[in-house]
């Protein structure tokens, strides 16, 4: 009995004591990979079956033909054993880094693409934090006052731009006095924390279209931003969809969770989810329940978005 | 400072009071990530950083042997970026050869920048936990070799040792605990795992390897002859 081993290298025919005697090499590995992947017979395949009509077909994978094969373990490691030489190693390699290299290009999908963009935004928030506390700082040598009277962090930023002029200190003003290239130098500083502001906003915007594009349902039970921030935290829309609701009500909870499971202390109520309006609006006794509410429809809309990808308004 | 070879082929140490291990560079000039270069006597060898590479740890930790020598062709689970994954490839040299599996694009990117400078890799985007999905990519091998961080991880090594390893071949596996499950003791786990292993594979060697790893072990392992 003959044995035809179909790789993605070539098709190998072997005689019944696992010999190779004949090797057809595959011009397209690629091609013969999708293949074996989906079960059909390679174009070696078919060659070497011309050849030697009662070769018995060996697949690890289930072969979708209308034809007998085997998955034996025991024959399979037989003809694994007998390409193991360099030879055929060099051309394992070959194959395989082109396979690779055209499936890297291919996982590259939108949720990858928002996971990035979602934690760039929240690093530019960092840092536009950060920035504004230290222009604070400065800027409060120069005129206390201002830092004052405004509390959120991007009106002042704005406010600290807007009113470069000496003349907006008032007579009495605590600060004290800069010369043109001091004064120039906290501006400029104001000027970029500004412009990250300015980024935050349009890479939000771009964000939510993106999202709305790709994953309305989604969008349309939690919002653009948690829905983003949800698919970042699962790895991908395709672990959101598969992930129980429990676990998504709890996504951005880790520390807590565990804590939680190791030493039994109480368990998170609310991860990522809780910066819904719906949960914030919600009374303390009732935010447990919102949260499990919330996270079940998101998990739900993920599932639409993922397998069926049609808009379901609600 | 002196480097000479230590009681495993393919794996040296220097003679300093604090011991260091080293690989020889397969490709000399190039380090991989960031560790030492040292030339000696004409020869470049990279330091194997025990708290970045499990199985410099397992050696570390005063293993009897690890199985892996120069030409043995070698299934590696979960390669990663590949930090190890190098030097075993300096270990087997140009006669061996590494297949070498992960699931992730991410990583699997960087590994084909690996294997690009280093003709004894092949990397492997595929599921471990699948081995039908790449049996037409691999071949036998003497060598297993998986540190992968699943719940399910020793019903996966035990799976692909059945299918790619030769009798007689050894498997070897770093466990971490935390992933199988973060809420029992460390200890029982390791435990565990040596009983569903020796079921079908011969224990040969078991350390834990703190302090380089918390709560991992590394279990050698040898396929029985003709099963």
């Amino acid at each position: 009995m003959n044995y035809i081993f179909s790789t993605c290298i070539g098709s190998f025919l072997l005689d019944e004591n696992f010999r190779i005697l004949k090797f057809e090499r595959s011009q397209d590995p690629l091609k013969s990979n999708e293949k074996i992947i989906s079960g059909h017979l390679t174009d070696e395949d078919i060659a070497l079956l011309k050849y030697e009509h009662e070769a018995v077909l060996l697949r690890a994978e289930k072969l979708n033909e209308n034809m007998g094969y085997s998955s034996d373990k025991k024959l399979l490691r037989k003809a694994l054993s007998a390409l193991s030489t360099p030879e055929y190693f060099s051309l394992f390699r070959e194959a395989s880094l082109k396979i690779c290299r055209r499936a890297i290009s291919k996982s590259v999908t939108p949720d990858l693409l928002i996971i990035q963009q979602v934690n760039a935004i929240s690093e530019l928030s960092k840092s536009a934090n950060l920035l504004s506390k230290r222009l604070r700082e400065w800027y409060g040598l120069y005129n206390p006052e201002l830092s004052e009277e405004v509390e959120d962090h991007e009106r002042f930023v704005l406010k600290v731009c807007s009113l470069s002029k000496e003349e907006v200190r008032g007579e009495s003003s605590m600060g004290g006095s800069l010369s043109v290239s001091q004064l120039s130098s906290l501006i400029s500083f104001a000027e970029l924390v500004r412009s990250i502001f300015e980024e935050i906003r349009r890479q939000e915007a771009i964000l939510e279209e993106e999202m709305k594009k790709n994953y309305p349902n989604l969008t349309a039970a939690v919002g653009f931003s948690i829905g983003a921030k949800l698919i970042s935290l699962a790895g991908g829309i395709r672990q959101l969809a598969e992930m129980p609701s429990s676990k998504i009500q709890v996504l951005g909870a880790e520390k807590a969770l565990f804590r939680h499971l190791k030493t039994g202390a109480r368990p998170p109520k609310y991860g990522i989810i809780c910066q819904h309006q719906e949960i914030i609006s919600a009374s303390d006794k009732e935010k447990g329940k919102a949260a499990r509410k919330l996270a079940s429809r998101a998990g739900i809309a993920a599932k639409i978005d993922y397998f069926r990808k049609v808009q379901n308004a609600d | 400072m002196q480097i000479k070879n230590s009681k495993f082929f393919g794996v040296f140490e220097s003679d300093e009071k604090k011991r260091r291990i080293f690989t020889e560079n397969l490709v000399p000039g190039r380090p991989v990530y960031g560790e030492q270069l040292v030339r000696f006597l004409g020869r470049e060898f990279r330091e194997w950083d025990p708290t970045r590479s499990k199985l410099a740890a397992f050696i570390m930790k005063g293993a009897d042997q690890i199985a892996v020598r120069p030409g043995s062709r070698v299934l590696y689970l979960g390669a990663a970026s590949g930090t190890t994954v190098s030097h075993v490839s300096d270990i087997v040299g140009k006669d061996g050869f590494i297949f070498a599996v992960d699931f992730a694009p991410r990583v699997v990117r960087d590994l084909i920048f690996l294997a690009e400078h280093r003709p004894n890799i092949v990397p492997i985007l595929a599921d471990a936990n699948h081995p039908e999905n790449y049996a037409h990519m691999v071949t036998l091998v003497d060598f297993l070799y998986q540190d992968v961080a699943q719940p399910n991880q020793i019903e996966i090594f035990l799976k692909n040792a059945s299918l790619f390893l030769r009798d007689g071949g050894f498997g070897m596996i770093a466990i971490k605990a935390r992933s199988i499950d973060v809420t029992r003791k460390p200890k029982e786990i390791f435990e565990l795992a040596k009983e569903s292993i020796s079921k079908k594979m011969t224990i040969v060697d078991f350390r834990e390897l703190g302090p380089f790893e918390k709560d991992h072990c590394m279990i050698l392992s040898k396929r029985r002859e003709g099963r």
